[in-house]
């Protein structure tokens, strides 16, 4: 499980969504020290496809995903939650914003796919 | 004059209050402007160095990031797919897949700006599923500016396209 190897933790169920926790460590920087950006959209992702599985207790699986960098991580943990904006029956928008203590590091927006039962 | 139905759109162009000046800084018309240095790709020595930092970059280690080849406009960097890369439906976890290109959109940039750059932003669609072989990402420089960088990955997999990547990046120094 990538989430898991890359340390990423369930936190909590919400009415539209889900938040997860990433505590951060050195193999999470990149080659400027900071927190590499890849590791940011697997929480981002991870957080908006275990929100849309629980919520709508349908599998998917990420189609697209625009994400925003909007400022360097200095904290040691990282928190998304996600928020389900539309649930279709084919496809469900949604966002998440990733947090480090109180400054907001990133935002991310994206269209999953509901798999059909016979594809998962 | 404008018809007044067009006329609040051009509001904008007004100031709304006055500009003040900052008593410290020269007065507006004797600053001159700067202009950033047009960007020169990395000599020799400082791309050895650009190489070195992206594959010794510990999340590209965590992962596996292996270097592939330069082109003109860009690098190609490879991912060996091995189980931790899957997520719980058996398939390449979109992360995975997202930190190889945005490898390859960094390390190439890096290169033809010759100084350090990070991601603003980036946009991702994935196009199939992935379970097996090795991903291979291969970045294509748009336009290098002097405080942006567009640039577009394309992520293979066993002669197959993957997904896709728009992104963009800051210079930073």
């Amino acid at each position: 499980m990538f989430h898991r190897f890359v340390g990423i933790e369930f936190v909590e169920l919400h009415a539209d969504g889900a938040t997860m926790r990433l505590e951060l460590g050195d193999e999470h920087r990149d080659a400027q020290g900071v927190v590499h950006g890849g590791a940011i959209f697997t929480l981002a992702d991870s957080a908006i496809g275990s929100g849309i599985y629980k919520v709508l207790g349908k599998p998917c699986t990420t189609a697209e995903m625009k994400i925003n960098y909007l400022r360097p991580v200095t904290g040691n943990v990282l928190t998304a939650r996600s928020h389900i904006l539309r649930a279709g029956s084919r496809l469900v928008v949604a966002r998440a914003e990733v947090r480090s203590g109180a400054s907001r590091v990133a935002e991310a927006l994206s269209t999953f796919v509901v798999l059909d039962q016979a594809e998962t | 004059m404008l018809p007044k139905r067009f006329r609040h759109s051009l509001s904008w162009i007004k100031p709304k209050r006055e500009l003040t000046l900052d008593p410290l800084l020269p007065a507006p018309h004797i600053m001159v402007p700067v202009k950033a240095p047009t960007p020169a790709p990395a000599d020799a020595e400082n791309l050895a160095e650009i190489h070195r930092t992206f594959m010794t970059a510990p999340f590209n280690q965590l992962l596996g990031v292996e270097f592939g080849e330069y082109h003109d406009d860009g690098v190609s960097l490879r991912l060996p797919v091995v189980a931790h890369h899957r997520n719980g439906a058996g398939v390449v976890h979109g992360g995975a897949m997202l930190t190889l290109a945005d490898a390859a959109l960094g390390f190439g940039i890096a290169r033809a700006v010759g100084k350090r750059c990070t991601t603003a932003e980036l946009k991702i669609n994935f196009l199939r599923p992935v379970s097996d072989g090795v991903l291979v990402a291969r970045s294509r420089i748009l336009r290098a500016g002097r405080k942006l960088v567009v640039a577009r990955a394309e992520l293979m997999c066993e002669g197959k396209h993957v997904a896709e990547v728009l992104a963009t990046f800051a210079v930073l120094d």
